[in-house]
């Protein structure tokens, strides 16, 4: 994982081979945390202008074999940001701090987010973290990294790849009967400085999402979606970016979970998969959103599956605060 | 603490090389921040950069206004005072090498987002204090220079202190 | 969005781990790929493009 292979690696074009991309055409995106909804919204953009039938998207990460936070650091301002960025753990220390400053909201409450999406993650057979016991006790005992996270309020360091087909819809009804429609697909890009505006609120998701729900004929996400897999890096994330999404009004993202409306049987099951929290690993993790997202459309969530899925959210994030937001059905929209 | 994750196997035999990469590289600043270093050198100042059109005051300085996507030159700087207010603050605890040292980054360290007054952004920086308890948003926050000023921002401005400030 | 209407029709996964060491770069998306060409019942030759990414 020297700088993020593919970076460094780009004569090489690390793994074409197995993709498989001999004499075809390949186009690398490397979008930081976004990569995998990137990767995902570029291949929509490949099929729907008509100039492909059939495409493939790869996203992959071999996190654990340099320092994530080392290479993230170099992702970076080398003047400006980089003497005492802290990886992504900082800045999201520093959202966390600030939505409990504004909203009091306690650890306790964050807690209850990991004990959620890792315990949906047991459902998972792919999730890394699989912890079907996990309390919320042992969140709180784990030792605050950066406040007001603690190691088990983040998510993990995974190793995999993920891969997804698309079709046009002559193709699509040839493989399959059960095809996850795109109904939307959005990005919201952010100032180079992350810390340009005061981002705890993630204003690229709401744009992202309001976007998104405009084309998908969404008016009221909270009735309108059946199950959403957001990407939550802290489980402070995931009760901000639910209200920046929005399921609730902002300050209410602990409400909607404590009301059960974000867990399994719930009006509006978040993360069935287990989320970021449980498996992360970078290149593919939102890329997973998106195969989650299908998996739920097409009735093919086994343990994790919601039921009754006819409209899916499935988020990305990453760099300085951009957010991709994808919407997928199960008919065409038409 | 109850581990709740897999066993790993211990028995395996690891075939391993070791070998070292250096990546010496050159990084262009830009105008703005050019001159930003020399008043910082020269004068003690501390410049950003304001948007001839809709008067946004940026810091650090650069060289287009994203909002208006007008460019800005030197003569759009402006001196902001070393004084700011916190916003958001961390200590970071955890260990992890620094790319620019190849060492461990000392910790734990202060890390907080504040506004320099007269700015209308936001920036971070180390902050000086690894108690959060004595961290809390709203409170002033001053810049500690160097004795000796090279031209580097961390190494001429190594952390902000907080300060008590009479209102 | 376009009139040409897109679908997600196969996909794979490998088991996510802390650490992959029985596999290099190229072994590793090999499992995922192949899993969804097997899922979707397609051949390599079937695939007009690919995007392919890590961070």
């Amino acid at each position: 994982m020297d700088h993020f292979e593919g970076i460094n690696f780009s004569e090489m074009w690390t793994g074409i081979d197995a993709a498989p991309g001999y004499l075809k055409p390949v186009v690398k995106i490397a979008t930081g945390g976004t990569t995998g909804s990137s990767l995902a919204i570029c291949g929509y953009h490949n099929i729907a202008s008509g100039i492909y039938d059939k495409v493939l998207v790869v996203g992959w990460e071999k996190l654990n074999e340099g320092g994530a936070t080392t290479g993230i650091i170099t992702a970076f301002d080398p003047v400006w940001e980089r003497p005492s960025l802290a990886g992504a753990l900082g800045p999201l220390a520093l959202m966390a701090g600030m939505y409990s400053a504004k909203y009091g909201i306690t650890p306790e409450q964050a807690a209850k987010v990991t004990v959620k999406n890792r315990s949906n993650a047991a459902n998972n057979p792919f999730a890394h973290l699989q912890m079907p016991d996990i309390t919320i006790d042992y969140v709180m005992s784990s030792q605050v990294i950066s406040y007001p996270l603690r190691l088990h309020d983040c998510c993990p360091q995974s190793e995999g790849a993920c891969a997804l087909i698309y079709a046009n819809e002559k193709e699509a009804k040839k493989i399959t009967d059960t095809p996850a429609w795109f109904h939307a697909v959005e990005t919201a890009h952010y100032y180079t400085f992350g810390t340009d505006d005061k981002m705890y609120d993630l204003p690229t998701a709401t744009i992202a999402s309001k976007k998104a729900y405009k084309r998908a004929g969404i008016k009221n996400p909270l009735r309108d979606l059946d199950v959403a897999e957001i990407y939550e890096p802290t489980s402070w994330s995931e009760l901000s970016w639910t209200e920046a999404l929005g399921f609730c009004k902002p300050g209410e993202g602990g409400k909607l979970l404590d009301e059960g409306i974000t867990q399994m049987s719930g009006e509006l099951p978040v993360n069935p998969s287990g989320g970021v929290l449980s498996t992360n690993p970078i290149g593919a993790t939102a890329l997973v959103r998106v195969a989650e997202a299908a998996i739920q459309i097409m009735d093919r969530g086994g343990k994790r599956q919601v039921p009754d899925v006819e409209k899916a959210l499935a988020m990305g994030f990453g760099g300085s605060l951009w957010t991709e937001v994808m919407i997928l059905g199960n008919e065409p929209l038409r | 603490m109850k581990k709740l994750s897999k066993r790993r196997k211990s028995n395996e035999e690891i075939f391993e090389i070791k070998w070292k990469t250096d990546l010496p590289y050159r990084y262009s600043i830009g105008k703005l921040a050019v001159k930003f270093f020399e008043e910082l050198k020269e004068h003690r100042k501390i410049m950003g950069s304001k948007c001839k059109k809709c008067g946004k005051v940026h810091f650090p300085p650069r060289a287009v206004c994203a909002d208006c996507l007008v460019k800005m030159t030197v003569d759009d700087m402006v001196e902001l005072p070393p004084k700011g207010t916190l916003e958001g603050f961390t200590v970071v605890n955890y260990p992890f090498t620094d790319p620019s040292t190849g060492g461990i980054r000392p910790f734990p360290y202060g890390y907080g987002l504040f506004k320099l007054d007269g700015a209308d952004t936001y920036t971070m920086h180390f902050v000086n204090e690894t108690d959060v308890t004595k961290m809390k948003i709203g409170q002033r926050v001053e810049a500690v220079f160097n004795d000796k000023l090279i031209g580097d921002f961390t190494a001429d401005i190594p952390y902000f202190n907080i300060i008590k400030e009479e209102k | 969005m376009s009139k040409n209407h897109v679908a997600v029709v196969g996909m794979g996964q490998t088991k996510f781990r802390s650490k992959r060491r029985d596999v290099n770069i190229p072994e590793m998306i090999y499992e995922a790929v192949d899993m969804a060409l097997k899922d979707a019942k397609l051949e390599p030759g079937d695939i007009d493009a690919i995007l392919i990414g890590n961070f």
